[in-house]
This record gives structure tokens, sequence and C-alpha cells, in this order.
């Protein structure tokens, strides 16, 4: 276990929203090829998390480092090109423009045309019903499809860290099993993944490390496994 | 039938210039949702900017074609600088605020811009003849003037340089990202303030063509142009459905067609009143516009 490097580390971290306390001094390790999940209810404070890690939302306090060099503060264009990207709550593909649009704007810091070409041929690989919706809006897609996208749009800037929240949202469930099996495989090529889920069961079966949000405070982290024969976990997030 | 063609040849020439300025309402509103009050100010400030460049020059002494075009390209420059600089200066800091905090600075520099100008311009000034000027009678009656014709080609010209830019290019898809959602552009890696900066710079260039536009057609320039192109503009951009870029041609076409029409038919007085008969009629009917999509407001 001592071989673990932390890809990303929270430490302290306090965000405000005005008036409201949204995170208290939150730790979190999100360790390198590792898949480390995030749960908690709604409003609990998970998006509000990954927003502060890619820049959209400023700390008060606190620190975010990638790697060794502390990233809180920059600019969130700038998150991504030091290689955190985000798969946004509620999917967020650019409805009017097509799918593959949308995958090139996924690779906006990169300049090698031939390697993005690459990469959209690899989602195609991985999602076959992209490749045949290549020429169409992405507003037309379905909602499992959407999702897809979403995710192949995060990797298309070949992030270090990717930020995946909510990918089951809304989804019927064999479409949400495909896209665990693919966040799984994401992961086994290298990619550290962040999931921030509301689906417990689902991200601590794939995730190697899980933490507890509640109202803005981390309430228990642990391996995986373990949370998932936690009792208290069971009857809070698993259903009994 | 001569007044018609003739009418529409007036028409789509004004409509031309009117597409062009709505550009620069609709491509901003589109990214910020704001109505840049301003824009008219820049289309002015571009037509004074091209009078003194080609005084400067001597190009209004020996007119030539390579000379025209160095003062066209001053002048968008200097549009493209002015209007980044009003969105850097006035409008950045206040972006994160209540969209009605930056609406009411925009009239602010608007009437700014307008009296600089008038403290540095005086009231009307000439505009020289930079270009040979002709008239074609195309038949009895039906005249065609150069002006026309420079008018439509330069127009069709830059909204193919535009739609190419904006389909095309990796920064239009950047232009249309953030007028979706700034926030899930940003987490693509585009430097959204960049990109806003360039949707002035853009909007801007196209304000200084019209302004050099009209004054090789008209000659003469005042302070005050920007606010009377520039309220029909911004209704032309309202009637096409402000923030589609198709909208702001379609609609600057029919403003500037119904405009001649109405003058070549009812009286010429009604010409300024159809303008906003036809707002009206669009904000009762149709308030997205023609080519506005439906969106409800959300409470």
């Amino acid at each position: 276990m001592s071989a673990v490097v932390n890809a990303l580390e929270l430490r302290d971290l306090d965000v405000w929203y005005g008036q409201i306390h949204a995170l208290h001094s939150v730790n979190v390790n999100v360790e390198e090829g590792r898949i480390t999940t995030l749960l908690g209810a709604n409003g609990a404070g998970k998006t509000t998390l990954l927003r502060t890690i890619s820049g959209l939302v400023k700390a008060r306090s606190g620190t975010i480092r990638l790697g060794a060099t502390p990233i809180q503060g920059l600019e969130a264009h700038e998150i991504v090109r030091r290689g955190v990207s985000q798969s946004p709550e509620g999917r967020q593909v650019f409805p009017n423009l097509t799918v593959k649009e949308n995958l090139q704007l996924g690779a906006w810091i990169r300049s090698d045309k031939a390697g993005i070409e690459a990469d959209i041929a690899r989602i195609v690989g991985i999602w076959p019903r992209l490749g045949e919706r290549m020429a169409q809006a992405a507003g037309t897609l379905s909602g499992g499809e959407q999702q897809m996208l979403a995710i192949g749009r995060a990797m298309m800037s070949r992030p270090k860290v990717l930020l995946l929240d909510e990918p089951s949202l809304g989804l019927a469930p064999v479409v949400v099993a495909g896209i665990f099996e693919t966040i799984k495989a994401i992961n086994a090529e290298g990619t550290t993944v962040l999931l921030v889920e509301q689906n417990a069961h689902l991200a601590l079966r794939i995730a190697h490390t899980g933490y507890v949000l509640e109202t803005g405070a981390i309430q228990q982290s642990g391996p995986a496994k373990d949370l998932l024969d936690d009792d208290a976990i069971r009857a809070a997030y698993l259903g009994g | 039938m001569i007044l018609f063609l003739q009418q529409l040849i007036n028409g789509l020439s004004l409509g031309a210039i009117y597409a062009l300025i709505a550009l620069g309402y609709t491509m901003v509103y589109g990214t910020l949702q704001l109505i840049n009050f301003a824009h008219g100010e820049v289309y002015m400030m571009g037509a004074f900017a091209a009078l003194y460049l080609a005084k400067w020059l001597g190009v209004d002494q020996n007119p030539s074609v390579p000379g025209v075009i160095v003062v066209a390209v001053g002048a968008m420059a200097f549009c493209a600088v002015l209007g980044m600089t009003i969105e850097r200066v006035a409008y950045r800091p206040l972006r994160k605020m209540s969209r009605l905090n930056m609406l009411i600075t925009a009239i602010g520099v608007s009437l700014l811009l307008q009296n600089i100008g008038l403290l540095a311009f005086g009231a009307l000034q000439s505009f020289p003849s930079l270009l040979p000027e002709a008239k074609w009678e195309l038949t009895a009656g039906l005249v065609l003037r150069s002006q026309d014709v420079q008018i439509f080609t330069t127009t069709v010209a830059l909204m193919l340089a535009l739609h190419h830019i904006v389909e095309r290019t990796q920064i239009g898809r950047a232009m249309r990202a953030v007028s979706h959602s700034r926030d899930t552009a940003a987490l693509m890696g585009i430097p959204v303030d960049r990109v806003v900066s360039f949707t002035f710079a853009i909007g801007s260039v196209l304000a200084g063509a019209a302004a050099l536009l009209i004054a090789l057609d008209k000659h003469k320039i005042e302070p005050t142009m920007g606010s009377a192109y520039g309220l029909k503009a911004f209704v032309a951009a309202v009637l096409g459905g402000i923030g589609s870029i198709p909208g702001a041609v379609a609609g600057g076409l029919l403003l500037g067609l119904a405009e001649t029409m109405v003058s070549g038919y009812i009286a010429s007085t009604w010409r300024d009143a159809i303008a906003f008969i036809l707002l009206i009629g669009i904000l009762l009917y149709k308030p997205s516009g023609l080519f506005g999509k439906h969106t409800v407001e959300k409470v």
C-alpha cells in the first residue's frame, strides 16, 4: 500500500456560497491509477466539490494539489490544461453542436490533429452509437448517448484525472451498467477517476476507495469494500 | 414594376448595412445575453476612423483601390480594438452581477462615446469619394449604383467569412459553446474571456465595414449616426431572433426592404415608423423572432 501516490489531494477545503458554508474542511485523497468515489445525498456538496476542483468555484481556504502542484485559484481552463477534466452533472453536452464538434471541443487544449482523430476513433470504438451519430446535433441524442458523449468529450483532453459527476443520473439500469463498465475500462488503461455518485452500490463496486459526504463534510471514508459492508452506509445509501 | 425593382435594389443595399451591424448585436447577445447599446457608437467611430485615416494617408487626395483597402482594414482594426476595450473595461468587471447592471453600463458607454464624438469631431462632416463612382441604367428608370455593388459584394464576402469562422473553425465552435454555457466551455479548457473578447472583435469589425460602406455611399458622417443606424440594426436583430446569426441577416434585409418599399409605395415619412411597427408586431406575435428558438424564461 505504501506505493500508492495521490494524483489529487484536497486538504482542509472550505467553500462558501455567500452566507452558506457549502464545504467544511474537506480532505480527500484521489489515488493515482484508481477509482475513488464520493457518495452523498442530494445537496451534500458533491457537485460543489467537483466544481471547486475544476476551478469554477473558488475555495475560501485549503489546498488542492495535482501531484505536487497546488492548483487552487487557477482559472478553470488552465486546470484542464494541467490534466484535470470533468464530465459535469446533467451531462451538459453542447446541444446545437454535432457529436463530432463536441468531441473536438473536448480536445481544445491539444493541437495534434492526427492524435485527436485517433482518439475520436477510439471513443467510437468504445461506443459505436456515437460513431453512427457523428454529424448529428448532440441535443438529439438519447440521455444515455449524451452521457457517453460527455465522458468521451472529457477524455479528449487526455486527462491525468477524470472527474465524473453522477454519470448514472436519469438513465435506465442497463445503460448505467454499460457506462460503469466503461469507466472501469478507462481506469484500467491508466486514467485516475474521481466518481461522484448517488448510486452508492454501483459506485462502491467499481471503486477502490470511497468517501461519504454529508452536508458539506466528510463523514466516513475507507476501502470501497469495507464501506459496502458497513451497516450505517447500508442503511443510509444502499437501501438497508 | 420598375419602382418595385428599384426599391428592391435600394432595400437590399440598406438591409445589408443593417445586417452587418445587427450581427454585432446578436453575437454579443448570444455570448453574454447583453444588448450592447454601445455597438452603434463603435460603428460611428469606425466611420470617423476611416475619415481621419484616409486624410492622414492622403487617400482622399489620391484615391486608389489599395488605398481604400488600407483605410478599410485600418478602420475595421480600430473598431475591433475599441469593441474589445469596451468589453474589457466596462462589461467584464460586471459579468458576475445582475445583467441589468451591464445593460445600464452599455447605455452609459453609448452616451459617453457619442458625446466624445460630438466634442472631437463636431457635427456633420463630409466624407470624400475614395473610389470611382458610376451609375448604370439597367432599363429605363432602373438605376444600379456602384455603391450598391460595393455594399452587396463586401457584405456577401464578409458573411461568407463569418460563416466559415463560426461553423468551420475551432474558435467558432468555441464561440457556439460559450453561448450555450460559459462554465461548460471552461471545462473544455476554453479560455472563455478570450472567446468573449474575440466575439466583440468580430462584431466590431463588421460594424466598421458597415460604417465605411455607408460613408462611401452617403458622403456624410456625424457623431449621432450610431444611434440612428444602431437602433435600426438592433430592431433587425430582434426581428430575426436575437442571438441567431442567420436571423440577424434575415432581419436586416427584411427591415431594409420594408423601409424602402414603404417609402416607394406609401410615403417616405412612414419609413422610420415601419421599423417600429414591425418590431411591435414581432414582439406581439413571435417574441423569439423569425429564427429565434422559443425559450421559456425560467423563474
